[in-house]
C-alpha cells in the first residue's frame, strides 16, 4: 500500500522534484565559482566563507519551498474529490494519513540526497584550502530535517477538519490579540507573545534549523 | 448471517434542515436491494453511514457482520462502492488507478479487471480527468467489481449515462451477481431499471424508510381502483386507502395498499361499485405511495 | 426471442420470459434437446435479476417443458407434436384473452369486434 501511495505522490511532485534537484545542483556550483582565488590557486578564505554562507541561505529557501509544495501536493488530489476515495478504501484513516506523511518525507529525502550529492561533487572538484572540509552528508541531513518541519506543519493543517482549523486559528488570534491589548494598556508585558518568540527561537526549538547555517564547507 | 446490512434506530443530523431519525433497515444477503426515494430523502447520507464515512449519532449499523464505523476497514475490504460523482484521482491514468486500487485489496482479480477494461473499451494510458462521463462510470464499476466484493453499494451508477453505456454497466453488474452470491444495494431514481434487476425495494422519504419489502410484494401490494358511487366519508377499511381522487361525476380513482379481490364485498357494502383494478408498475406504485405519505392520506 | 421484455407490464418478467419460450416451442423454433441460455447468460443479456430467470425456467420445468440439469444448463424436454399444438392453442387463447380485456377497457363491444375481425380476415385473404 505504501508503495502505491508513494508512487502517486511521486507522480504529482515529479516536476517540482526535478526543479529542486536543478536548484540543488546550481547553488553549490554558483557559490564555489563566484568565490575569488588567491594567487596560489586556492580560495580566498573569507570570501569563500561568505559565499558558502549565502549558499546556506539558498538551501534554506529551497527547503522551505519544496516542503510547502510537497505538503500541498500530498493532499491536492484527495481534497478536490472531498476525500471520498480515500475514505472508501479498506484502511484506517490514521494509517492512510501516516503513509501520505511518510511518502512526503521520503520525497523530501530525495531532494536532500540531491543536495548532498551535488554539494559533495561540487566541493570535491573545487580546490579547497587544506584546513577546510566539505560536509555533504551533514548538509543533506540538516536539509532533510529542516524541510520536515514546515512540511509537517502544513501537512497537519491540510489534514485536519477545515472547520476545526478555522476555530483553532480564530482562538489563537483572539488570545494573542488580548495579550497585546493588555500589554498596550500597561497591564502586562505581553508574556504570551514573548514566551512564544523565545520558544520559537530557542536553541533546539522548531526554528533552530533555519536560524543556524547549513554550511557545505567548514573547518 | 442472514442480512448483509442492518441498521437499527439510526439517527444522524448533518445540518439544521435535514435529519435521519430512527432509521431501521435490513438488506438480506444475496438480495439486489433497490433504494428508491426522491432527491434529498437521505439515500446518499444513508449510504455514507453504511460505508462508515459518517458516524451516526444514535443506533447501530452492521455491515457484513462488522460494526460500522468502528470496524469500517474490515467491512470495506469486502465492499465495492460506486459513488454518485467521480471520486478517483484526476491526474492518474486508467492503468495507474487500477494499480493503486489493487494495492489495497487482497482479493483483486487481475484477469477479470483486464477483461472488464477491454470490454469497457478503456485504454491504459487514458487520464482519469479526460474520461467522458460514460467512461468514468465504467471505470468506477470496473474497480468495484474487480475486488470480488461480497457487497456492492451503488449510488446512481447509471445516471447521466447514454443507453449503450448503461447496458454495458448493468450487464457487467448482473453477470457478477449471477456468478457470485453477492448482495447489491443500488440507489437510483431510474425506477424502471430498478424494477428489472431488484428483488427487494426500500423506499426512503424525508429521512425515513417508508416501505421495505420484496419487489413483487411492493408492486402487487399497491394498486389503483376505479370506484363508482363511494360515499364521501368511509369507515375503516380492510385495506390501506392511500388516497382518493375524483375522475368524472361519481367515478373516483383510489390508491390502495394491501388490497385483496375479496374486499370488493366491503366496497359494495358501502354502496360503491368496483369498476376496475389497475396494476401499477414500480414507478406508479412509488409515486402513489409517496404522494400519500406527503399529504397524509388524501390527494 | 427475448426482445422487448417490459418491466412496466402487469405481467411479471419471469412470466414474460416463460411465455416467449413456450411460444418458440409452439412455433417449432425450439425442439427437444435444444439448450436454453444459462441463467447467467440470459440474466446478463436482458439485464434482469438472475432469480427472475431461474423462476421462469422453474415454472417451465414444473410444466414439463424444460429440464434443468445440475451443472449442465437447461434444455427443452421431449416435445411431441401434440404438445406443440397444445401450446399453440393456449397461446392463441392467451392472445384472445388479452385482446378482449383491452377492448373492454376501450369500451368496444363484441359486435364491433366481430365486424372488425371479419373485415381484417377478408383483407388478409385478398
Amino acid at each position: 500500500m505504501f508503495r502505491a501511495i508513494l508512487y502517486t505522490q511521486w507522480k504529482w511532485a515529479r516536476p517540482v522534484l526535478v526543479l529542486a534537484a536543478v536548484v540543488a545542483g546550481w547553488i553549490p556550483l554558483q557559490a564555489l565559482r563566484s568565490a575569488p582565488y588567491k594567487t596560489m590557486g586556492t580560495y580566498h578564505i573569507p570570501s569563500l566563507y561568505s559565499s558558502i554562507t549565502a549558499a546556506s541561505t539558498g538551501y534554506q529557501f529551497l527547503a522551505l519551498a519544496v516542503a510547502v509544495v510537497i505538503a500541498i501536493s500530498s493532499w491536492q488530489a484527495d481534497s478536490t474529490r472531498q476525500h471520498v476515495y480515500a475514505l472508501s478504501l479498506p484502511i484506517a484513516r490514521w494509517r492512510f494519513v501516516l503513509m501520505r506523511f511518510g511518502a512526503g518525507a521520503a520525497l523530501l529525502g530525495i531532494v536532500a540526497a540531491a543536495v548532498g550529492v551535488f554539494g559533495g561533487v561540487a566541493a570535491a572538484i573545487a580546490p579547497l584550502p587544506p584546513m577546510l572540509h566539505a560536509y555533504p552528508v551533514g548538509l543533506a541531513l540538516r536539509f532533510w530535517l529542516g524541510s520536515l518541519i514546515p512540511f509537517g506543519a502544513i501537512f497537519a493543517l491540510l489534514t485536519s477538519n477545515p472547520r476545526k482549523v478555522k476555530w483553532v486559528v480564530a482562538g489563537v488570534v483572539t488570545v494573542f490579540a488580548v495579550d497585546i491589548m493588555l500589554a498596550s494598556f500597561g497591564v502586562t508585558q505581553a508574556p504570551l507573545l514573548k514566551g512564544v518568540f523565545e520558544g520559537l527561537y530557542a536553541p533546539g526549538g522548531p526554528l533552530t534549523a533555519f536560524l543556524t547555517r547549513w554550511m557545505l564547507i567548514d573547518v | 448471517m442472514s442480512d448483509a446490512i442492518v441498521l437499527r434506530n439510526v439517527g444522524y443530523r448533518p445540518g439544521k434542515d435535514f435529519a435521519i431519525r430512527d432509521l431501521s433497515m435490513s438488506v438480506p444477503t444475496g438480495a439486489i436491494y433497490g433504494f428508491l426515494g426522491p432527491n434529498g430523502s437521505g439515500k446518499t447520507t444513508t449510504i455514507k453511514l453504511i460505508l462508515g464515512m459518517q458516524t451516526p449519532e444514535d443506533g447501530t449499523i452492521e455491515v457484513l457482520g462488522h460494526q460500522v464505523p468502528q470496524a469500517a476497514p474490515q467491512a470495506l475490504a469486502r465492499i465495492g462502492y460506486v459513488p454518485e460523482r467521480l471520486h478517483l484521482y484526476a491526474s492518474l491514468t486508467v492503468d495507474e488507478i487500477m494499480r493503486f486500487h489493487k494495492a489495497f485489496y487482497a482479493t483483486w482479480d487481475a484477469t477479470r479487471a483486464e477483461e472488464l477494461r477491454r470490454q469497457f473499451n478503456l485504454r491504459h494510458e487514458q487520464l482519469v480527468s479526460r474520461l467522458s462521463k460514460g467512461e468514468s462510470g465504467k471505470l468506477m464499476m470496473l474497480l468495484a467489481l474487480s475486488t470480488q466484493p461480497d457487497l456492492l453499494v451503488l449510488d446512481e451508477p447509471t445516471d447521466g449515462l447514454d443507453p449503450v453505456v448503461r447496458r454495458d454497466v448493468l450487464s457487467a453488474l448482473v453477470e457478477y451477481v449471477s456468478a457470485r452470491n453477492a448482495t447489491v444495494l443500488v440507489s437510483s431514481h431510474l425506477v424502471h431499471e430498478q424494477e428489472r434487476i431488484c428483488d427487494w425495494v426500500g423506499v426512503m422519504d424525508e429521512g425515513r424508510l417508508v416501505a421495505e419489502m420484496p419487489m413483487h410484494t411492493f408492486r402487487s401490494g399497491i394498486k389503483r381502483l376505479r370506484v363508482h358511487g363511494a360515499p364521501p366519508v368511509l369507515p375503516a377499511a380492510p385495506f390501506t386507502l392511500l388516497g382518493r381522487s375524483p375522475v368524472a361525476g361519481q367515478e373516483e380513482e383510489w390508491g390502495v395498499r394491501g388490497w385483496q379481490p375479496e374486499m370488493q364485498s366491503w366496497l359494495e357494502a358501502q354502496g360503491a361499485t368496483l369498476r376496475e383494478t389497475i396494476d401499477l408498475d414500480l414507478e406508479e406504485s412509488f409515486v402513489e405511495l409517496l404522494s400519500t405519505a406527503r399529504t397524509g392520506g388524501s390527494r | 426471442m427475448f426482445e422487448h421484455i417490459d418491466s412496466r407490464s402487469s405481467t411479471p418478467i419471469y412470466a414474460q420470459i416463460a411465455s416467449r419460450i413456450r411460444v418458440a416451442v409452439a412455433a417449432g423454433e425450439l425442439t427437444s434437446g435444444d439448450g436454453l441460455p444459462s441463467v447467467r447468460q440470459l440474466a446478463t443479456r436482458l439485464r434482469v435479476n438472475p432469480a427472475t430467470v431461474v423462476q421462469a425456467y422453474r415454472e417451465l420445468e414444473t410444466e414439463g417443458l424444460v429440464e434443468m440439469r445440475q451443472g449442465a444448463g437447461s434444455y427443452i424436454k421431449d416435445v411431441s407434436p401434440e404438445r406443440r399444438s397444445r401450446e399453440r392453442a393456449s397461446e392463441a387463447r392467451r392472445l384472445v384473452r388479452e385482446f378482449l380485456a383491452e377492448s373492454a377497457r376501450r369500451g368496444i363491444g363484441p359486435h364491433d369486434l366481430k365486424q372488425a375481425l371479419d373485415a381484417e380476415f377478408e383483407g388478409g385473404k385478398r
